[in-house]
């Protein structure tokens, strides 16, 4: 891991305005993702977790700029990229690419899997013919773990575990660098999951790549992640490497998190932290802390001031009042 | 303690356009004791919820009963009339079904779908009772203000809510058997752990079904494992038995294939290849072209099923130490 971030990501902002209902009426806005920093050094994988409704999706296309920012900025490589709004954004979206986590939804069910690998390419110049294209679709194709032979087949032919490698292959057509992978095996079989989360950590290897890996589950994303990110209602909560996650000195929401995952084992479950209630709506966030309402911790002072994140070691970092500093190995 | 349901050697398949008929069920038994929960778990196609629509009477029209026995309290359901098993339905065998975005009509309150359950199998029911039969079984599925939320529509329910009826739905009439399929698949982890939490208040009184593809809601709230591959019940038993001894090599793959809070970063064991299709069913062993330690044998001939230990059942031609044929 070298110590320049490839990415670095800087009070990003991302707000979606509520449709007025009345002609006087308050402008009002979906905090999706809101004040979001974080580091990405090469070679690293960094997930991210938090329940449906945290902004984790969108900070990713926001990152990538499918989707418009409303402030801060993202740094690829020292440059400013921000909504990709620069000269050479062609050669940069190269660069980042995003694996989807519909497999069925994201190809075009019109197109054999082969031209949609090898459209990407022939667009961005990595191939300058057709049969250059063809050739290196066929030794991606082998890469992903898929014969060469399937290059003229459609998607509807291919199972899911099957046409989410095609979805990673797609993605490394342009020789990427970094690869944002949105819940890429949340849909898969546990048994193909496997065969996934294996064929991401063997690319990593041979191709030198750098994942964002965005999940729910916490056991996939702590087996493939280096460091952690947890996300709340549009804020990060915490900030972790994968084996400080489980420690004691932890946000109270990544803990309720970590006690909701069920293992596979016969072994008595430690006393589950069940959370009530659901997640509160984006548009009117809690004044306090994000997490207040749901937090089994939560004192009078977390309804009023929101907690900054607080190092608490080298690479961990903490939302909340009650972060012990200092405190971790 | 009383058998809830049996099911004896059940089979069924799917006619296609030309009437050939494909195998997917195949010889599937197992049984359901009173206050006992059973999960059948297995990946996507391995015949699952096949299985508990088949206890509901609820198969596509393209299905067909290829032969054995469901007894529930003893009664062969495969041979009661469709009026006898209107009465069954909804009333001593319910289900809370995979998906309640899509289970609930959208036009109608909560408290009309959840009150039409109690009122098609207690006609004479009055109205004020009816509502606070619904309030009721509302406040033990744990809705908040369960009197005015009755009067709304699934639209302003959360996922996790809109579940949340579905099992007051099913558990109004007080079910002998309850069945849950994928029960909280669409859901939030967090959401996750507080509907488990409800259905294990729930348990005791009759029986429960869980059919999911999560190893880990089995080992949360069953205490009997049937592990399905491909329409055959490859192993059963108790849960300690077959999470801790697993003897067929697929569930040991798919145990070993799961990352765990604890799992090293090494690669993970994986099975190679995918599920078959109801089209590549073959006569021998269906797991045989995944596994690793398939022979000649397990091609040509359905494997033994063999009885290993108290409580525990595996389909295979591996040898087991203190192995009983039970049927070739």
């Amino acid at each position: 891991m070298s110590k320049e971030p490839i990415l670095k990501v800087s009070h990003l902002n991302k707000f979606f305005k509520v449709k007025k209902r009345k002609l006087i009426e308050e402008k009002k806005y979906v905090h999706a993702v809101e004040d979001v920093s974080f580091e990405l050094y090469e070679g690293e994988t960094l997930g991210i977790v938090g329940e449906s409704g945290s902004g984790k999706s969108t900070l990713a296309r926001t990152i990538l700029g499918l989707i418009p920012s409303s402030g801060g900025t993202v740094e690829y490589k020292g440059q400013n990229i921000t909504d990709f709004k620069v000269s050479n954004s062609k050669m940069l979206r190269s660069e980042l690419q995003m694996i989807f986590q519909d497999p069925y939804a994201s190809l075009n069910p019109k197109m054999k899997v082969g031209s949609a690998i090898a459209e990407p390419m022939l667009i961005n110049g990595q191939a300058k013919n057709k049969e250059e294209a063809r050739q290196k679709v066929k030794e991606l194709l082998q890469m992903i773990g898929l014969q060469p032979e399937v290059y003229d087949r459609y998607p509807h032919e291919f199972s899911g575990g099957q046409r989410q490698r095609i979805g990673i292959a797609r993605a490394l057509a342009v020789n990427p660098k970094i690869l944002f992978c949105d819940e890429s095996v949340s849909a898969l079989d546990v048994s193909v999951q496997a065969q996934i989360l294996n064929l991401f950590n063997d690319l990593k290897e041979k191709l030198h790549l750098t994942y964002v890996f965005i999940g729910h589950d916490l056991a996939v994303i702590r087996y493939i992640s280096d460091r952690i990110m947890v996300m709340y209602l549009g804020k990060v909560m915490e900030i972790a490497p994968y084996d400080e996650i489980f420690d004691e000195n932890t946000h109270p929401y990544t803990q309720s998190l970590i006690s909701a995952i069920l293992e596979p084992t016969t072994e008595p479950n430690a006393e589950r932290i069940i959370l009530e209630g659901d997640i509160p709506s984006p548009v009117n966030p809690p004044k306090g802390c994000r997490f207040c309402q749901r937090c089994f911790k939560a004192q009078p002072k977390c309804f009023e001031e929101e907690p900054e994140l607080i190092p608490v070691s080298a690479d961990h970092q903490i939302r909340c009042h009650f972060a012990k500093v200092g405190e971790n190995k | 303690m009383a058998t809830i349901v049996e099911f004896k050697d059940y089979s069924m398949g799917f006619k296609d356009d030309d009437g050939v008929v494909f195998n997917l069920l195949d010889q599937v038994s197992f049984k359901v004791e009173e206050g006992r929960a059973l999960g059948i778990v297995g990946e996507s196609g391995c015949g699952k919820s096949m299985t508990s629509l088949s206890m509901m009477r609820l198969l596509p029209p393209s299905a067909v009963v290829q032969g054995g026995e469901i007894l529930f309290q003893g009664r062969n359901l495969l041979q009661m009339s469709d009026a006898e098993m209107e009465k069954v339905r909804g009333k001593d065998i319910s289900m809370i079904f995979q998906e309640p975005m899509t289970a609930l009509n959208p036009v109608l309150t909560i408290g009309f779908q959840i009150g039409e359950a109690l009122k098609i199998h207690e006609p004479s029911i009055t109205k004020e009772e009816q509502q606070k039969r619904v309030v009721e079984v509302l406040a033990e599925v744990g809705i908040s203000n369960p009197e005015t939320r009755l009067n709304q529509y699934p639209h302003e329910f959360s996922g996790g809510m809109r579940q949340r009826v579905m099992i007051a739905m099913a558990v109004i009439n007080h079910p002998i058997l309850l069945i849950a399929d994928e029960p909280t698949t669409a859901l939030d982890v967090t959401i996750q752990a507080q509907i488990l939490d409800i259905m294990k208040k729930l348990k005791g009184t009759g029986g429960l079904v869980v059919v999911t593809h999560n190893l880990g809601i089995v080992a949360d709230i069953c205490e009997e494992v049937v592990v399905m591959y491909a329409g055959r019940a490859v192993e059963r038993g108790t849960l300690k038995a077959i999470f801790d001894h697993p003897l067929h090599p697929y569930t040991q793959g798919l145990m070993a294939s799961i990352p765990t809070t604890k799992s090293e970063k090494k690669p993970l064991h994986t099975i190679p290849g995918t599920v078959p299709t109801v089209f590549d069913f073959k006569e021998g062993c269906r797991f045989a072209d995944r596994c690793e330690r398939c022979t000649e044998e397990c091609r040509k001939k359905r494997p033994p099923l063999k009885k290993v230990g108290d409580d525990h059942l595996v389909q295979c031609f591996l040898p087991f130490e203190g192995e009983e044929i039970v049927h070739e």
